[in-house]
């Protein structure tokens, strides 16, 4: 160890460790304005109940009430019901739809492509899977099961779960036969580690960054095919509100009761404009 | 290039096959039987045994299966349950309003995914690429019930200008029936537009990266050229892939757009034939959905080769 | 400006702007002159400026370079300031280009006659498509395609590697430039490839005049086609003068250094190479005075303050005064040069003992992708020894089957045919606790320090990761066991908490190789270690690994495609070719005495950094067998 003179051990450049991609995505100002629409959206959905001051389902003589009206700031519907309660309930409703069938769509998608990743058969087999569903289109999908289960919330939650494991499953699959593949996993199989420990502690890792980007993205996906539902008539059960639903009893009034419509509008274009952008500050960060 | 799309036709066909063997066990799934939904309430059990019996659906499920198959392999798809007429007749009625709408979506995503496409990787003004940028991000990112309902609001309520619904045939009146077609349309379109233009966009600018077009430029090329005879055919062919899946969305897009426009294509009749326990309609509307679908991707397997001289040599 | 000089560069300054926003100045105060017809070399390390400095004539910079100062003057016309409508009438028809990467180059949906239509008709060059079809037909066979007319409707997958090179070299000559800018041409491609190529640029030099750029990090290249040379290091030109003069009585330190880190063919084995200690400059972060101070042993308090201009240097005996420029305060009151070479130094190295490891007729196939994929015999045959405390040195070039061997060795992948014994055991197809108990006598060093570390895990955790893997001492244990490490391969116990992405490429390879040396293996398989790597920088490690082996006394497999490398690092090389080993012995009586033909034509190949003058013998004779 004579010739070697050893290396300064700090590298080119002592610069500032450098942040964690997901937190310099939200901190981007795309990121931000993503993550103030969402809140104020997710806000409004939990405060629902303080918020509101009427019960959605509620029917008041006054139908069609316009904008302002007293003890109905955003006025009434065509069956006299509270809009800024059915809105608030509405938010309320989707939300709870959305955070319970992308995870699970998104779990389900996930062991699917574990499962490929062990044996070139099986990835055949689940690769066939994944066509299969998608070769039916979303929606008739939807009413499919619908047809089944009946109309209700837990078939829209199946749906979008069952809409949601290709578009995970594909992903992680690709991600792991593209990091399988790359020198520092052979590197860590000819140092010895396990099959286990070669996916869990290096694979995994390194092919985890699309999926975050696509939870953010499935979220709007999700929003859309609760609203699709309800316009199909095989949503949550009326007179229970949805976002979806709301939308779709305005159609009719449109024009002698546009502010029917404007609510909805507004949020649903709020809570997917802010999950979109959310998703592109994270693909743009881990892109880098 | 023909053993290319050879090499793809089983795997179609095994697609097919068990999207059949899906739809026919899921459809015997379904609560309720159609034989008791169809003599109404009040028939005895003769009239529901007599109904079975004329529906075939005392026979066992496999032959059951093999006649629907048999039936579609001869033309003959039979009678509808409960809507009335012939199978065939419904989907076929449906089918070409659906094809309109499907059809005017596509022409739709290829002109604006296109021009999304080029002007956003190669715009010279900076606010024009914004302004794409941020068009295709609201495209993208807005149901299609959402600017369904705005597109309505717009054209409809403010401008007056176009119907808020409706269909028109394209062979009875022409004029009219473009007016019809013109919303729904766009608002199918625009999510499929928004997806083909950034991923135009983005392979554009990879291959304006590339190492070849530094070559062309180094050869001093017009960068008119550059795009036009280098980019573009190397950003096309994965486009057109992507096409072929979009056709796909717009096919089940087109099932919730026909509901917000009061559209009379084959969303209804699925809607209707579902709601209905229509079995003959429903299998054979599903199967016409995923043929479409599977046909679509083998075209677009076709384009892409022809597209792609690595394959079109092979 | 006379007339025959060509172009003129004075005070060019190039700048980067880093995605932090830094700004880094890749190319600083850079003048020289081309004259018509001259072939004039710019050569330097990764990071030296040399590809931009060229990027910056035709003004081709890419992503956020912008040139900040200077001038770019051809026959008088300063493209640094020209319009987008002159450059397009300079580019092709004025300047020629060659890149470095001929596969990536060629665009895969055009024919070659389609590149060359395009380049002649850039510049009106031809009457008609039928005429530049034969105008582009002349091109193929100028630059030697056989068949030229019937291959212009071929598409670029249909060529090898180095006949794309040749279409590309032609495409660069259709707008009949005044000069040729070949940007690494031949890093790309194997050295007998690289030897027809240069070959070609030289031909073509003196056939049609055009003068010739010469864009390259090998000193071998420099030597073999330029007779002028410019030395970058840091943004900077370092050096300036004719070949003959430069690579044999160097003025500047730095030349100096980069000269005794080549490995020559002609050093025999089991000398030790100079590496220059320490790494090239942050570009971000340039502070005033010699950029190479830090790293130069005859640096004085003035190198460290004031930047020295690139000045002609005293005349040194038996040479015309002025001939040399070098921007180094020293060299400028210096009258004689320093060494090219210093005298090889031997190392000392412990005798092999016994056999290790042994091949018997390795074999190894892999299916293309399909049902009708083609199927490529990467190993035919392979058979080995390896002994304790020795160096078996592995070339071949590209698809020879070397990597695929390094794999099989290191049981990173099965072999289909054959046996491997390891201390007299069977180890071909272990049982899985078997396979675990073989791994840890035999590791393994990968050639892309990048790709092969874990950019999730720091430092610490890479290294500690075998040692978890083999249940190798506790917690506490092995972290002290990585700080042994990380000091065994020249790095501070600090580097531990750190991740790849924030070490440079030598220091990555040596978190490479204290991971590999972390279950105390007794074989250590280097697929292609240094090939990676800067020359000075490929010194340092070679001489860590010879000091590893000495110190640990393991046996290694080092593969290479460079003979001059192996021939100094091992005992015994053996020869690949296409799957088989054409060729085993001594180091240097394979280098000297070649059997094998092919080990001829390497040899024949590989280019020297010896002025062409100053060579022994011929180039074109045949090696005595």
């Amino acid at each position: 160890m004579t010739a070697t003179a050893p290396l300064p051990a700090t590298g080119k450049r002592p610069r500032t460790a450098p942040r964690h991609p997901y937190r310099a995505a939200l901190a981007s100002a795309r990121g931000r304005t993503g993550l103030v629409l969402v809140a104020l959206v997710v806000l409004a959905g939990l405060l629902a109940p303080l918020l509101a001051g009427h019960s959605p389902t509620d029917q008041s003589s006054q139908s069609l009430a316009p904008l302002g009206t007293p003890g109905h700031p955003l006025g009434t519907d065509d069956l006299g019901r509270d809009l800024l309660a059915r809105l608030l309930y509405g938010t309320r409703a989707d939300l709870g739809i959305i955070v319970l069938s992308v995870p699970l769509g998104a779990l389900l998608g996930c062991l699917f492509a574990l499962l490929a990743a062990v044996h070139p058969v099986l990835d055949t087999a689940v690769q066939r899977l994944f066509d299969l569903v998608l070769a039916f289109p979303g929606l008739i999908l939807a009413l499919a099961v619908t047809a089944i289960l009946g109309p209700g919330r837990l078939p829209v939650v199946l749906v979008i779960a069952l809409a949601e494991i290709p578009a995970f499953g594909r992903l992680l699959r690709g991600g792991i036969l593209v990091e399988r593949e790359r020198e520092y996993a052979t590197a860590a199989r000819v140092g010895g580690s396990s099959r286990i420990r070669v996916l869990t502690r290096h694979i995994l890792p390194n092919a985890a960054d699309p999926l975050v980007v696509q939870i953010a993205v499935s979220l709007t996906v999700a929003v859309f095919v609760e609203g699709a539902m309800s316009f199909l008539g095989v949503g949550v059960r009326p007179p229970q509100p949805t976002l979806g639903s709301v939308l779709s009893q305005s159609v009719p009034y449109l024009s002698d009761a546009p502010h029917f419509a404007a609510g909805p509008l507004i949020t649903v274009t709020a809570l997917v404009l802010g999950l979109s952008l959310i998703a592109e500050a994270l693909n743009r960060e881990i892109r880098r | 290039m023909r053993g290319h799309v050879l090499r793809r036709l089983p795997s179609a066909l095994l697609i097919l096959f068990v999207a059949s063997l899906v739809i026919f066990a899921v459809l015997r799934l379904v609560p309720g039987d159609p034989a008791t939904s169809l003599a109404g309430p009040d028939a005895g059990p003769e009239t529901v045994a007599a109904i079975r019996e004329r529906l075939g659906l005392d026979d066992s499920l496999p032959s059951q299966y093999l006649h629907w198959i048999g039936g579609l392999l001869t033309g003959d798809l039979g009678p509808s349950y409960a809507i009335g007429g012939q199978s065939a007749d419904l989907i076929s009625d449906g089918l070409g309003a659906t094809v309109e709408l499907t059809a005017a979506a596509l022409l739709f995503v290829i002109a604006l995914g296109t021009a999304f496409g080029v002007l956003g990787a190669t715009a010279r003004r900076g606010w024009v690429r914004a302004a794409v940028r941020a068009l295709t991000t609201g495209a993208l990112a807005v149901p299609p019930f959402v600017t369904g309902v705005l597109l309505v609001l717009l054209f409809a309520v403010l401008l007056k200008v176009l119907p808020p619904g409706g269909h028109v045939s394209l062979l009875t009146a022409p004029d009219l029936a473009v007016q019809y077609l013109l919303l729904p349309a766009l608002c199918l379109a625009l999510p499929s537009a928004a997806v083909l233009g950034r991923y135009l966009k983005d392979g554009i600018e990879r291959a304006l990266a590339e190492d070849y077009v530094r070559t062309a430029t180094a050869a001093g090329v017009h960068p008119r050229r550059l795009l036009w005879r280098h980019a573009l055919p190397n950003a096309l062919p994965p486009a057109v892939t992507l096409l072929g899946m979009q056709t796909g969305h717009l096919l089940g897009g087109a099932v919730l757009v026909e509901a917000i426009f009061a559209w009379p294509g084959l969303g209804q009749l699925a809607e209707q034939a579902l709601t209905r326990r229509d079995y003959p309609v429903v299998q054979d509307l599903l199967l016409l959905l995923v043929t479409v679908f599977v046909v679509v991707q083998l075209i677009t397997d076709l384009v892409y080769a022809w597209l792609d001289p690595r394959i079109r040599w092979e | 400006m006379t007339a025959s000089e060509l172009l003129e560069v004075r005070g060019l300054d190039v700048e980067f702007t880093a995605p932090d926003g830094a700004a880094v100045r890749a190319v600083r105060d850079v003048s020289f002159t081309l004259r018509r017809g001259e072939t004039l070399a710019v050569v330097g390390e990764s990071g030296s400026g040399k590809s931009t400095t060229a990027l910056a004539l035709a003004r081709m910079l890419p992503g956020t370079g912008r040139i900040r100062a200077g001038q770019v003057l051809l026959d008088g016309q300063d493209l640094a300031t020209a319009g987008p409508q002159e450059l397009r009438q300079v580019r092709g028809a004025r300047i020629g280009m060659v890149f470095q990467d001929p596969m990536t180059a060629l665009n895969p949906v055009l024919t070659a006659g389609a590149h060359l239509d395009e380049a002649l008709r850039a510049h009106g060059r031809g009457r008609d498509k039928a005429a530049r079809r034969a105008r582009a037909a002349e091109l193929l066979d100028l630059v030697g395609i056989p068949d030229a007319g019937a291959r212009l409707d071929d598409h670029p997958h249909q060529f090898s590697g180095g006949q794309r090179q040749r279409i590309l070299i032609a495409m660069a000559l259709a707008g009949e430039p005044d000069v040729l800018v070949a940007d690494e041409p031949t890093t790309a491609l194997d050295a007998t490839v690289q030897d027809q190529i240069l070959t070609l640029l030289g031909d073509l030099n003196r056939r049609t005049g055009t003068a010739l750029l010469l864009i390259t990090h090998d000193m071998g290249v420099v030597a073999r086609s330029c007779a002028r040379v410019l030395v970058m290091y840091g943004g900077t030109v370092v050096e300036d003068g004719p070949t003959a003069e430069v690579l044999t009585r160097p003025r500047h330190p730095y030349t100096a250094g980069l000269l005794a880190a080549v490995p020559r063919l002609s050093a025999p084995s089991g000398t030790r190479l100079t590496g220059i200690p320490g790494a090239p400059p942050d570009l971000a972060r340039l502070t005033e005075g010699c950029a190479f101070a830090a790293r130069c042993a005859l640096a004085e308090d003035r190198c460290r303050t004031a930047t020295p201009p690139l000045a002609p240097t005293p005349a040194v005996p038996g040479e015309e005064s002025g001939t040399v420029r070098a921007a180094c305060w020293p060299a400028a009151e210096r009258h004689e040069p320093l060494p090219a070479a210093p005298p090889p130094v031997p190392i000392d190295r412990p005798r092999p003992g016994a056999v290790v490891l042994t091949a018997e007729k390795l074999g190894k196939t892999y299916r293309g992708r399909g049902r009708r994929g083609r199927t490529v015999t990467a190993l035919d045959g392979v058979s080995l020894t390896l002994a304790a405390g020795e160096t078996l040195g592995i070339v071949g070039e590209s698809g020879s089957g070397k990597s695929t061997l390094a794999r099989v060795l290191a049981h990173a992948h099965p072999s289909d045919s054959g046996t491997l014994r390891l201390g007299g055991r069977d180890v071909t197809r272990p049982a899985r606790r078997e396979l675990h108990t073989v791994r840890r006598s035999v590791q393994m060093v990968f050639q892309d320090p990048y790709a092969s570390l874990n950019p999730r895990m720091t430092a610490g955790e890479i290294i500690a990761e075998p040692l978890h893997a083999f249940g190798i001492g506790d917690r506490a244990g092995r972290a002290r066991r990585v700080e042994e490490l990380l000091l065994l391969v020249g790095l501070e116990p600090g580097a531990a908490h750190r991740r790849p992405r924030s070490f440079s490429g030598g220091q990555r390879q040596r978190i490479g190789i204290a991971r590999a040396l972390a279950p105390e293996p007794s074989v250590l398989v280097c697929d292609e270690p240094v090939s990676a790597l800067d020359v000075s920088v490929q010194a340092q490690i070679v001489g860590l690994l010879t000091d590893l082996q000495r110190d640990l006394g393991l046996a290694l497999i080092f593969i290479a495609h460079d003979l001059a490398v192996v021939r100094q690092v091992s005992h015994r090389i053996a020869v690949m070719h296409r799957g088989r080993i054409v060729e085993t012995g001594t180091a240097d009586e394979v280098c000297e005495n070649p059997a094998d033909p092919y080990t001829r034509a390497l040899l024949a190949a590989a280019p020297e950094p010896v002025p062409a003058a100053h060579l022994p013998r011929p180039r074109n004779t045949q090696v005595p067998a």
